[in-house]
């Protein structure tokens, strides 16, 4: 008994010397440590690429709503002065027809008249 | 004490000096356990990137290498099930091979880490800190914590399966 737990103990420390030699520490790659700086000083700056991206068309997208909202202000005084036109047409064919039938109304009143006095 | 005081006290180094002084580590651990260069450096990577971010939040340099062992033991679990390209070998299953413990040529060392990476994930980076790191059962459990029960059991089943499988042709002679 005693010497198996021995040969037991002489197992395990055999075994515990054999994976301390396997796993010692390895170095990574030759590179690692500039990767990992590139790397960070990506992530540390403002993130150039994705806000240039947006960048000029975000101001461009500025411009293009002012001008969207120009252009549908303008729109809308448009139509309303061509409304304000046309109500002001209509206006007029209105009182150039109620010339017409004054006109004829006087012309028809100053007949019987006449035709009164004989 | 006055010397350990010192030491766990010590001042953290900058961010190039501590990369230098751990990397090593960092990655053995993660290509340890997962027997995958590219994976552990990507790992190893993502440690150092992430120390970069809370180093102010560390105190001294005994803390900055709990920090990593730490972190590297969660990220390589975390992976390690995402991956699942190596599926486990349940510790009684370990492949059955003539290799002696005796010998530490390249070729033993190769198939013990190849077995180490196959056991469970929980028993593997108890055997890698206790053979790498050369930590007692009571720091692994800080690090990883687990109870140190829990740490002892996976360690005494995963030396006996090792034990078993590595050691068979040994007994045989």
């Amino acid at each position: 008994m005693t010497d198996h737990s021995q040969d037991d103990r002489l197992e395990d420390e055999r075994l515990e010397k054999a994976l301390r030699a396997a796993l010692l520490r390895q170095n990574p790659s030759e590179d690692f440590a500039s990767r990992l700086q590139t790397r960070i000083a990506q992530r540390t700056q403002p993130k150039q690429t994705v806000d240039s991206w947006w960048a000029l068309p975000r101001m461009g997208w500025a411009v293009v709503g002012v001008m969207c909202v120009g252009i549908a202000i303008g729109g809308a005084k448009y139509e309303q002065h061509r409304r304000e036109a046309e109500g002001q047409a209509a206006r007029q064919q209105v009182l150039v027809a109620l010339r017409i039938a004054g006109a004829k109304i006087q012309l028809a009143q100053s007949r019987v008249q006449r035709l009164s006095e004989h | 004490m006055a010397s350990n005081l010192a030491e766990v006290t010590k001042a953290i180094p900058d961010f190039t000096e501590l990369v230098e002084e751990h990397q090593a580590m960092v990655f053995g651990l993660a290509y340890h356990f997962l027997h995958d260069r590219s994976a552990a450096e990507e790992i190893a990577q993502d440690v150092f990137v992430e120390l970069h971010q809370h180093l102010d939040q560390l105190e001294s340099a005994e803390h900055v290498l709990f920090w990593l062992r730490r972190v590297t033991a969660n990220r390589c679990i975390d992976v390690s099930r995402r991956r699942k390209r190596r599926p486990e070998v349940p510790l009684e299953e370990l492949s059955d091979s003539a290799a002696s413990i005796v010998e530490t040529d390249f070729w033993l060392n190769e198939r013990l880490r190849r077995l180490v990476a196959s056991l469970p994930e929980k028993a593997r980076i108890i055997v890698l800190l206790r053979y790498q790191e050369d930590l007692e059962p009571v720091a692994i459990s800080q690090v990883l914590q687990i109870p140190l029960n829990t740490v002892k059991s996976h360690l005494q089943r995963a030396l006996i399966s090792l034990r078993h499988k590595a050691g068979v042709a040994e007994r045989k002679r």
